[in-house]
C-alpha cells in the first residue's frame, strides 16, 4: 500500500515518473479503474504504467460510479 | 415451499433467538430490558437480509438452502458488532463523555454472543464443529482487540503509521472478525478446506474495505466528531503524511493540532489539504484493491452465481459508502 500511495501522489501532482513504484497487478488495476479520477486518459496512464493490456477496454468497462453516501457500520 | 421463502423463515427467528438467550440468562430487570431493547432495535429480521449483518447467513446460503444452522453464528456476529460499536464510540469519546452504562451494555453483549454460540449443538452442529467455531471466534475477537489497541496507540503527535502499517492494523481490527463471520457460516455447512479458505479470505478483504470506508467517512462525511479533531491516525492522514515532504508534514501536523479545538474552519482546511494531496483518490484506489482481492477469493469457489452476486453485493455496499469525490 505504501507504493500505491506514492504512485497516487505522483499522479495527483501530474508527475509521470512512476518507474520506481513497484505496484502489484491489483494495484495497477485499481489505478486503471480510477484513471478518470486522476484526470488522465486511460491510454496515457497505461503508457506511464507500461501496461501491456489494451486501454480501450477501460472505456468499455468504465469505473464504478460512487454515488451512495450510505454508512456501513 | 418456495426455497427462498423457507430460507427467509428460518433466519427470521433471529430476533426471538437473541431475546430468548437474554431472558434465560439473566433475571428480569432494567439491565435485561436494556440489553433486549438495544438488541431488538438493531437485530432485524430477514427483510433486509443482504447486508453486512447477515454475512454468516449469506455465507452458509452459498452451499445449503437451510439457513437454520447459521442462526447462532449470525446472532453472535451481530452482537459482537453491536458491542464493538458501543466500545468504539466510548473509546473515541464520540458522545462527549464516557458513558459507563454503554460500556456495561457492550460487555453484556459480549457474553450474549458467547451464549448464542453455546446453542450451536442445538442447531444440528457437532460438538467438534461448535468448539472450533467458538475457538476461532475468540481468536478473531482478541485480534480485533489487538488491532484496536494498535489503533488507539497510533497518535499523529507521536508516530504516524505508514499506509502499510495501517493495513496491518485494519487487518486485525476489522478484517479478522469479518473473516470469521464469512468462514464460520460455510464451515458449519461442512464444506472443503479450500472453500473455507476462500470465504475466509473474502471476509478479510471485505472487513478491510469496510474500514477504508469508515476512515473516508470519518474525514469527509462525519456527522459527530471529525477524525481530524481526534488524535487518531486514519488512512487519509497516514497517506498524506507518508507522501508529503517535511514542510507539508509540518503543515499537516499543525492543522491537526489546531483541529483539536473542533473549529469548523480548521477542519475544512485540513480536509482541503488532504484533498489536494490526493487522499480521496488514494482511498478509492485502496478500496478498489481490497474489492478485487475479495472478488478473486471467491472467483474459483463452487457456489451458485446468485450467492456470488450476494457476496459481491456486500462488497459494493461497502464500496458505496465511499462518497463521490469532491
Amino acid at each position: 500500500m505504501n507504493q500505491l500511495a506514492v504512485a497516487i501522489h505522483k499522479l495527483n501532482e501530474g508527475r509521470m515518473d512512476l518507474e520506481g513504484c513497484h505496484l502489484n497487478s491489483l494495484e495497477l488495476n485499481a489505478l486503471k479503474l480510477l484513471s478518470n479520477l486522476l484526470e488522465m486518459s486511460p491510454a496515457d496512464l497505461a503508457a506511464h504504467l507500461q501496461l501491456e493490456d489494451d486501454p480501450t477496454e477501460w472505456l468499455i468497462n468504465p469505473p464504478i460510479v460512487f454515488s451512495s453516501m450510505k454508512q456501513v457500520s | 415451499m418456495d426455497p427462498q421463502k423457507r430460507k427467509s423463515n428460518s433466519i427470521s427467528s433471529l430476533p426471538e433467538f437473541v431475546s430468548g438467550i437474554i431472558r434465560e440468562s439473566i433475571p428480569e430487570g432494567d439491565y435485561q430490558r436494556r440489553l433486549e431493547g438495544t438488541a431488538a432495535s438493531l437485530i432485524r429480521d430477514f427483510q433486509d437480509m443482504v447486508t453486512l449483518n447477515f454475512l454468516p447467513s449469506i455465507s452458509i446460503g452459498a452451499v445449503v438452502e437451510d439457513l437454520n444452522k447459521s442462526i447462532p453464528i449470525t446472532a453472535a456476529w451481530q452482537l459482537i458488532r453491536l458491542a464493538a460499536k458501543l466500545y468504539d464510540d466510548a473509546e473515541d469519546n464520540e458522545s462527549g463523555s464516557i458513558d459507563g452504562k454503554a460500556i456495561n451494555l457492550a460487555t453484556g453483549f459480549l457474553f450474549v454472543a458467547h451464549a448464542a454460540l453455546d446453542k450451536l449443538t442445538e442447531y444440528g452442529i457437532s460438538h467438534e464443529q461448535s468448539q472450533r467455531v467458538k475457538t476461532e471466534f475468540n481468536r478473531a475477537c482478541l485480534l480485533t482487540c489487538a488491532g484496536q489497541d494498535l489503533d488507539l496507540s497510533a497518535r499523529w503527535d507521536q508516530i504516524v503509521p505508514t499506509p502499510d502499517d495501517w493495513l496491518e492494523i485494519a487487518r486485525k481490527k476489522s478484517g479478522e472478525s469479518f473473516a470469521w463471520a464469512s468462514w464460520a457460516g460455510i464451515y458449519v455447512a461442512g464444506t472443503s478446506e479450500e472453500m473455507q479458505a476462500s470465504l475466509r479470505r473474502y471476509g478479510l478483504h471485505l472487513g478491510i474495505l469496510v474500514q477504508i470506508a469508515d476512515d473516508f467517512n470519518g474525514i469527509w462525511n462525519s456527522t459527530i466528531t471529525n477524525d481530524l479533531s481526534a488524535y487518531r491516525v486514519t488512512l487519509p492522514i497516514s497517506y498524506a503524511y507518508y507522501v508529503s515532504k517535511s514542510d507539508k508534514q509540518a503543515t499537516l501536523l499543525g492543522l491537526l493540532s489546531n483541529a483539536q479545538q473542533r473549529s469548523p474552519e480548521v477542519i475544512l482546511k485540513g480536509q482541503n489539504l488532504l484533498l489536494a494531496l490526493g487522499a480521496q483518490k488514494f482511498m478509492l484506489a485502496a478500496a478498489q484493491v481490497q474489492r478485487q482481492e475479495a472478488v478473486e477469493a471467491i472467483s474459483q469457489c463452487c457456489i451458485s452465481s446468485l450467492s456470488k452476486q450476494k457476496l459481491i453485493f456486500l462488497l459494493d455496499l461497502a464500496f458505496s459508502a465511499l462518497p463521490p469525490l469532491e
